[in-house]
C-alpha cells in the first residue's frame, strides 16, 4: 500500500492539494509550476514522512481537534442548515483522513445522511495519507505546503466538489465575524448551534480523553452537564464519567447533575469567543449555573484549553 | 405561599445588583474569590454588606440576616464586638502603620506563646497564605529537602503551590507538592516511602473541611501515621489552623484534636476581623526561620496587633470556646431534628463550632442550593458549599429563630425534590 501511495503520490498530490484545499478553502490555486515541482516534494516528503518522527503534542492534540471536532461538525450543519443539506443531496461516498500518527476520522455520505466514525477499521475507497500531525493542521490553518497522498482509487475524488462546497460552508459560517453574526440572526444561530451542540462538546471530550491536563483537572469531577441557551432550540448535553465521556444534543438522556444555561445567542457567543467575563456573568445572571459547582469550574478549565488550540 | 402556607418572603437584592453592575465595569468578575456571588445563590443573595453588630448583618438592600459565615471565619466574637473596638481605636488613635513593629508586637507574640504548649517563638502577617507558604519554607530551609505532602482537596491558601483555580499555574509551581487522601494512613504512608528522603514537611489541617465536600474529623490511625512518617522520615508537620484556630481550642486546634505540629500557622479569627495571621514553631525551628525573608508593607500594622490581644482576652475571660461549642450543638440538633421531621437525610458534619450541613448522597448540590436560598430568603445567611462559622454572639433566640427557618427551608426542598 505505502509503495502504491508513493507511486502516485508525486504526481497527484498537487492537484489533491488544490482539490483539497479549496475543500477547506485554502487560498492557493493550482499552478503549472507546483505540478512542475514534483521532485522537491517527493524528497520533502520522503524526509517528513519517514526520516523525522511526529512528537509535538500541541500539533498531535491540535490535529486531533481538526479531524474529531471540526470536521464532524458538517454533520450537525447536513441537520440544520438548508444550504448545506442542499449540497449534499443524495450525495453517497466515503471519505478518510488518515495520519500517520493514527488520528484519523472517516466521513460516510449515504443518499445524503452524513455519519462520522472515528475509529473505524474498514478503510473507504478514498483515503488522503498524512505522513505527519502537522500537515493535517497545515491544510486546516492554510499553514505552508500540506503533505497529502490519497490511496489508489483517486477516480473518486469525481465527488469531491460538492464536499468541497460543504466544507467551505462549514468554514464560512464557523469563521463568520461577530458583526456579521449579530447583523443576520439566523446566522448567528445556526453559528452557536454548531459549536455548542458539535464542535465544543467534541473538542472537550478529545482534551479529556487525550491531554493530561485536562485528564487531571477533571479527574473526580463526574456529572452530567445540560447546556442550553435559553428561548432557542439549542440544547447539548456532556456526560463525564471517571472512565469516559459522551455528548449529544437535545436534552440529556437522564436527569443533569449540572445545568448552565446562556441567557440570550449574545451571551453565547462572546462565551464561546472567550470575550466574556464569565465570573460577573454568572452572578449577573447572563450566565445561569445550577447543580455540580466543581464540574463546573473543572469543565469550565477544560473548556478553555480549547482555545489553546483553535480559534472559534 | 410557602409550603407552611406562611406569606412567601420576597426580599429585593435589587440595590445590591446595581452595585454589582457598576462594579463589574471596573472590577474583573465584579465580586471575585470566595465572595463571587456564583457560589451562593447569583441573583437570590445579598452582594453587598453596608454593616454588621453581633451575629447579624445587614445588606445593600436594608435586609438583615443572622450570620453563618461570620466574615467566612473571622468574626469570632461577633461583628464590631465593642471592647475589640475600643482596643484597636486606642491603638489607632496612637498610630497603626509606623516605621517601626509597635510594643503590642511584643506583648501578643509572648501572648501566643504562652498559649500554643509547643510554641517558643511566633511571627506575624495579614493572610493565611502569608503563614503557609512562609511555613512551607521554613520546613524547607530546616530540612534542606524540597518534598511537600499535602491532603487532597485541603485549602491552604492562594499561592501557586496550593491555590484551587486553574489560572495561571504552571506545572513547575506544584513539582514538589504531592497529595494524600485525608484519613487514609496507607495513602499518606505509600507517598511517603516513595520521597523518603526528599520529604521537607506535611501539612495538614487539624480537620478536613475541604468546600463542596463533607468535613471530616481526623482518626487516631490517621494522626499516627502522620507522626510515624514524621519520625521515621525526619520531616516537619505544619499544622494550617487558619480556618479552626481559636474557635475549637484556645491554645490551638491540635489540642482539642491531642497532637503535636512542629509549625502552626493562625489567622481568621486570631483578631476578630482585624486583618492579621500568625505563625508559632518549636525552638529548633528558629534558627532556621531566620533564614526566611518575611514581610509585607502593613505585617507590622499595631491595630490588628491590639485587636488580638482583646480578642484573646474576651476568648480566654468568657470561656468563649465552650460557648460557640455549646450554640453549635444546639444548632447541630435542632437541623438534625427538623430534617428528620421532614423526612429528610442529612449529615452535619464538622466540630459544632464550624459545622456544614449536606444532604446525604448528594453529589450535585441542588438540595443544598436550594436550602441555602430559602433560608437567605427567610434571613438566616448559611453557605450551601463551604462550612459555616459560629460566633460568642449567637444566642439561643438566634439559633432557635435559625432552626425555625431552616424547618420551612427543608420543607420546601421536601417539596421541590422529594414529594
Amino acid at each position: 500500500m505505502r509503495a502504491d501511495r508513493l507511486a502516485v503520490g508525486p504526481y497527484l498530490s498537487p492537484y489533491l492539494l488544490d482539490a483539497l484545499s479549496d475543500s477547506v478553502s485554502l487560498e492557493f490555486q493550482p499552478s503549472s509550476k507546483r505540478v512542475a515541482s514534483g521532485a522537491f516534494i517527493v524528497s520533502v516528503f520522503w524526509k517528513r514522512a519517514f526520516m523525522k518522527p511526529d512528537t509535538d503534542p500541541f500539533e498531535s492534540m491540535l490535529a486531533r481537534l481538526h479531524l474529531r471536532a471540526v470536521l464532524p461538525t458538517l454533520v450537525e450543519l447536513t441537520k440544520i442548515d438548508a444550504t448545506a443539506k442542499e449540497l449534499v443531496g443524495t450525495l453517497s461516498f466515503s471519505l478518510r483522513f488518515k495520519s500517520k500518527s493514527g488520528i484519523a476520522t472517516t466521513l460516510q455520505f449515504d443518499k445524503g445522511a452524513l455519519s462520522i466514525d472515528p475509529d473505524s477499521l474498514i478503510a473507504p475507497p478514498l483515503q488522503f495519507f498524512f505522513p505527519s500531525d502537522k500537515q493535517i493542521n497545515n491544510l486546516f490553518l492554510k499553514r505552508g505546503f500540506p503533505i497529502i497522498l490519497p490511496n489508489w482509487r483517486i477516480w473518486k475524488l469525481i465527488k469531491m466538489p460538492r464536499f468541497q462546497k460543504l466544507s467551505a460552508r462549514l468554514e464560512r459560517i464557523l469563521k463568520a465575524a461577530p458583526d456579521e453574526l449579530r447583523a443576520n440572526p439566523e446566522l448567528l444561530e445556526t453559528h452557536i448551534h454548531l459549536l455548542l451542540t458539535s464542535l465544543i462538546p467534541r473538542a472537550f471530550i478529545e482534551l479529556a480523553r487525550n491531554e493530561r491536563y485536562s485528564k487531571e483537572t477533571l479527574s473526580g469531577n463526574a456529572g452530567l452537564i445540560q447546556l442550553q441557551v435559553v428561548d432557542t432550540p439549542i440544547q447539548s448535553w456532556l456526560d463525564c464519567q471517571s472512565t469516559d465521556f459522551a455528548y449529544g444534543s437535545g436534552q440529556a438522556p437522564r436527569s443533569p447533575d449540572l445545568f448552565i444555561s446562556f441567557q440570550d445567542l449574545e451571551t453565547a457567543l462572546l462565551s464561546t469567543r472567550n470575550e466574556l467575563d464569565a465570573l460577573a456573568a454568572v452572578s449577573g445572571g447572563e450566565i445561569k449555573l445550577e447543580g455540580n459547582i466543581p464540574l463546573a469550574d473543572a469543565a469550565n478549565a477544560v473548556l478553555d484549553r480549547i482555545s489553546v488550540y483553535l480559534t472559534l | 405561599m410557602s409550603p407552611n402556607n406562611q406569606p412567601e418572603p420576597n426580599p429585593s437584592f435589587a440595590r445590591s445588583m446595581e452595585l454589582f453592575e457598576r462594579a463589574r465595569r471596573v472590577i474583573p468578575g465584579g465580586i471575585y474569590g470566595h465572595a463571587n456571588p456564583s457560589l451562593v445563590g447569583p441573583g437570590n443573595s445579598p452582594y453587598y454588606a453596608t454593616k454588621a453588630s453581633g451575629c447579624r448583618y445587614w445588606d445593600a438592600d436594608g435586609n438583615e440576616f443572622i450570620d453563618y459565615m461570620c466574615g467566612y471565619g473571622p468574626i469570632v466574637l461577633g461583628y464590631q464586638n465593642r471592647e475589640v473596638e475600643e482596643a484597636a481605636e486606642k491603638q489607632r488613635h496612637d498610630g497603626d502603620c509606623l516605621n517601626h513593629p509597635g510594643p503590642v508586637m511584643v506583648d501578643l507574640a509572648e501572648r501566643l506563646v504562652s498559649l500554643v504548649d509547643f510554641a517558643d517563638w511566633c511571627v506575624f502577617g495579614k493572610n493565611g497564605s502569608d503563614m503557609t507558604t512562609w511555613a512551607l519554607q521554613v520546613a524547607r530551609q530546616h530540612t534542606q529537602r524540597k518534598k511537600i505532602l499535602m491532603a487532597e482537596g485541603a485549602y491552604h491558601g492562594i499561592d501557586p503551590w496550593c491555590v484551587p483555580g486553574h489560572g495561571g499555574i504552571i506545572e513547575e509551581d506544584r513539582a514538589h507538592i504531592h497529595t494524600f487522601k485525608w484519613n487514609d494512613p496507607q495513602s499518606l504512608l505509600d507517598l511517603a516511602q516513595i520521597h523518603a528522603d526528599d520529604i521537607a514537611a506535611i501539612i495538614t489541617t487539624p480537620y478536613h473541611h475541604p468546600a463542596f465536600a463533607d468535613s471530616e474529623l481526623p482518626n487516631n490511625d490517621f494522626l499516627a501515621a502522620i507522626k510515624d512518617v514524621r519520625e521515621r522520615h525526619g520531616c516537619l508537620w505544619i499544622l494550617d489552623d487558619i480556618r479552626a484556630g481559636f474557635r475549637l481550642h484556645l491554645g490551638g486546634s491540635h489540642c482539642y484534636f491531642g497532637f503535636t505540629p512542629d509549625l502552626a500557622c493562625y489567622s481568621k479569627a486570631i483578631a476578630n476581623g482585624y486583618p492579621l495571621a500568625a505563625c508559632v514553631g518549636s525552638e529548633n525551628l528558629k534558627i532556621s526561620s531566620t533564614k526566611v525573608f518575611l514581610t509585607g508593607s502593613f505585617w507590622n500594622g499595631t491595630v490588628a496587633m491590639a485587636a488580638a490581644l482583646k480578642t484573646i482576652e474576651i476568648l480566654e475571660r468568657d470561656d468563649g470556646i465552650s460557648r460557640m461549642e455549646e450554640m453549635g450543638t444546639r444548632l447541630r440538633n435542632g437541623l438534625s431534628q427538623s430534617a428528620e421531621r421532614h423526612g429528610l437525610s442529612i449529615t452535619c458534619s464538622g466540630p459544632p463550632a464550624i459545622p456544614f450541613l449536606t444532604f446525604s448522597n448528594e453529589s450535585n448540590f441542588f438540595r443544598s442550593q436550594h436550602f441555602s436560598t430559602e433560608c437567605i430568603k427567610r434571613g438566616a445567611f448559611i453557605h450551601p458549599h463551604h462550612n459555616w462559622f459560629l460566633s460568642t454572639a449567637h444566642t439561643e433566640a438566634d439559633i432557635d429563630q435559625t432552626i425555625a427557618i431552616a424547618d420551612t427551608a427543608f420543607e420546601s426542598v421536601k417539596t421541590r425534590f422529594e414529594d
